[in-house]
């Protein structure tokens, strides 16, 4: 089922016609004008964003932020809070290329600089290939049932290959699922802080995302400051998650992605219509296109708001009342935690939150660690695949041989077998030696992707949708924020991040 | 007075749904962990049955034109009220089964203060379920 909330999709292979207008930017094949699609109402509930949840809400709110709390204190969380502001701001920027083209990222990054989007198709190959993303979920679920955590991993590797194989289209039974996993995640989380949590909890986890500029000696130490670069990276979407969004915004035919086609599901290949070789732009001199361009920018900024930044603030907010609640009672667990295993750690929460509310508590924290890896899963595997296949079919030679459903589905297969491979062969997180260089890229690309959209948006596009000043203020402070710190963490400690 | 007109009982499905829901998944987690049965039934109902007739309230508000649609201030605003309630109402009938006496939380103001604030995150995920399944049930009712 089509998301009732866009509009209908248009025509959309037709290349340019002959003195047709186009919007040239690069030196890439120049962009046709098409129609704006009307916007839909500015609030709503159902969109790409959930891809970015469920993406983003993960280990960095459940685990490494509640732990830096239990350590440091509730005032650490100003730099959780500059974190996922400056993630959505960062979502903004990318919503801005992606809705005025139908473009990926990607593509926006070849049209400056070809090699600039290579080095994205290489990072993705070395960090997201690993299946240790699946591994804290699934011990989790080896907590509650007993099933062996390879087991549970390497099957539901194959569910997913097979669910997305299937699919007529698969960003609508993706959204589709995954709206319903997080709605009950944000459901339960609210009832669980709801029953456990105390209105001191609550206000010294809040007030302490203000306290800006506290920062402990501790907290500068070799054994820290690394974590804590690891955590701000980890706060909202992390590495090349946000560059996926906007392919996610695309398929969702959000903006000029409405001319694009949608990936259909394997089996459904060859229903697929024509992918054309580049995007679209509208009439950027014409104000009723601009009117409309405003409500899509409208539309977003709910998402971004609301939905990305209200649940993941939720999320975490939650997670280290959760956790405070928790020490106050046990008040080992702050040495447990301290001690760095993530695997101990969690069951150490676990186990801490059953004893503050009973053995329910620790079975609801393992749960819910067991449901956000399954929407990480869910959605690293389809977004890996959607983004790799991007690039692929728009700059390998001879790959519109085939279709872009052909092609998602080669590298969603290909990181299944090889996950599967490595779950019983090899190391799950990736080699040892590598497991720094891979951290390194994995945060070095945040600082990366800011460089690019301030790149794209503000030479790719026409002057009247640009950025604003301010805008690209702060998307440049996130770029000197991500890199700075990481490069800091490198020549001050010889640690890359924790 | 704006009247619910015939038909109109289905929009306070989803909402009941939601809430009904979720006092299952607590409910139904404690008895996975080995509670006794008497007592995650006790939550299930006890935090179930407010959340889901206030859930269905908010759809029959909707559709009576008394809340509006399509914004997410009125919807906080009405879980401000709700949810402390329901949570009021949860809490005091645990109580009430497991001592067999009426007790209210001993900091009142403090423990409705916090539910008011922890609603404002049930608010986003009551809306989220909410509108995906009246989306459904609408595609449903059109077929």
């Amino acid at each position: 089922m089509d998301d009732p909330n866009l509009v209908a999709r248009t025509e959309t292979s037709s290349p340019p016609e002959k003195d047709e207008r186009v919007w040239a930017a690069g030196k890439l094949e120049a962009m046709p004008i098409r129609k704006l699609p009307d916007a839909p109402p500015s609030i709503h509930l159902l969109g790409p964003t959930v891809f970015l949840v469920a993406l983003g809400v993960g280990m960095g709110e459940s685990y490494m932020w509640p732990r830096l709390v239990l350590v440091f204190g509730p005032d650490i969380r100003w730099l959780f809070l500059i974190g996922v502001t400056l993630q959505a701001v960062v979502m903004l920027e990318m919503a801005r290329y992606a809705m005025a083209t139908g473009e990926s990222i990607f593509f926006g990054a070849a049209r400056v600089f070809k090699p600039i989007m290579w080095f994205f198709f290489v990072v993705a190959m070395l960090v997201y290939i690993w299946p240790g993303h699946l591994s804290a979920g699934a011990a989790a679920l080896e907590k509650i049932t007993g099933i062996p955590w390879t087991v549970s991993a390497c099957v539901g590797l194959v569910l997913v290959g097979v669910l997305f194989s299937l699919a007529k289209v698969i960003y609508n039974l993706l959204e589709n699922l995954l709206s319903i996993l997080i709605g009950l995640l944000v459901v339960s989380t609210a009832v669980v802080a709801a029953m456990v949590g105390t209105w001191g909890d609550l206000t010294s986890t809040v007030s302490g995302m203000f306290q800006f500029g506290y920062f402990p000696a501790q907290a500068l130490s070799p054994e820290w400051f690394p974590i804590i670069v690891g955590s701000i990276a980890f706060a909202g979407p992390s590495g090349m998650q946000q560059m996926w969004y906007t392919l996610h915004l695309r398929d969702s035919g959000a903006g000029m992605g409405a001319h694009i086609p949608k990936v259909r599901g394997l089996r459904h290949a060859g229903d697929e219509e024509k992918m054309p070789a580049r995007g679209f732009m509208f009439d950027t001199d014409d104000k009723a296109e601009l009117a409309k361009w405003k409500g899509w920018r409208r539309w977003v900024t709910f998402d971004a708001l609301l939905l990305f930044w209200g649940i993941t603030m939720l999320v975490t907010v939650s997670f280290t009342v959760l956790a405070q609640s928790a020490s106050r009672t046990s008040p080992d667990v702050k040495a447990l935690i301290e001690s760095g295993e993530r695997e101990a750690a969690l069951n150490a929460m676990s186990d801490a939150f059953a004893s503050a509310g009973g053995p329910v508590l620790g079975a609801v924290f393992l749960g819910f660690i067991a449901l956000i890896g399954l929407n990480a899963t869910l959605g690293l595997f389809d977004s890996f695949s959607r983004g790799q296949a991007d690039m692929t079919y728009h700059f390998v030679k001879g790959a519109k041989k085939f279709r872009m459903s052909h092609l998602y589905a080669g590298f969603l297969w290909g990181v299944i077998t090889f996950g599967i491979l490595i779950l019983l062969f090899g190391p799950a997180d990736g080699p040892g030696a590598i497991l720094d260089v891979l951290a390194f890229l994995s945060t070095f690309a945040m600082g990366a992707y800011c460089v690019v959209l301030l790149l794209v948006n503000n030479r790719m596009l026409p002057k009247p949708i640009r950025p604003k000043l301010v805008t690209n203020v702060i998307i440049g402070f996130g770029a000197v924020f991500y890199l700075g710190m990481l490069f800091f963490s490198l020549v001050k400690f010889g640690v890359v991040v924790g | 007075m704006a009247i619910i007109r015939e038909g109109s009982l289905s929009e306070a499905v989803p909402g009941a749904f939601v809430g009904l829901a979720a006092g299952l998944i607590a409910g139904g987690l404690a008895a996975l962990v080995g509670q006794p049965l008497g007592w995650a039934l006790v939550t299930t109902v006890a935090l179930g049955l407010p959340l889901g007739a206030f859930g269905g309230g908010f759809g029959l508000l909707v559709v009576a034109g008394r809340l509006p649609v399509g914004r997410f201030a009125p919807v906080a605003l009405y879980w401000l009220v709700a949810f402390p309630l329901a949570r009021l109402v949860h809490e005091t009938t645990v109580g009430l089964v497991l001592t067999g006496q009426v007790r209210l939380p001993p900091d009142l103001a403090g423990f409705l203060a916090y539910q008011g604030i922890v609603s404002v995150g049930w608010a986003i995920g009551f809306l989220w379920l909410h509108e995906r399944i009246s989306v459904r049930l609408r595609a449903a009712a059109s077929r």
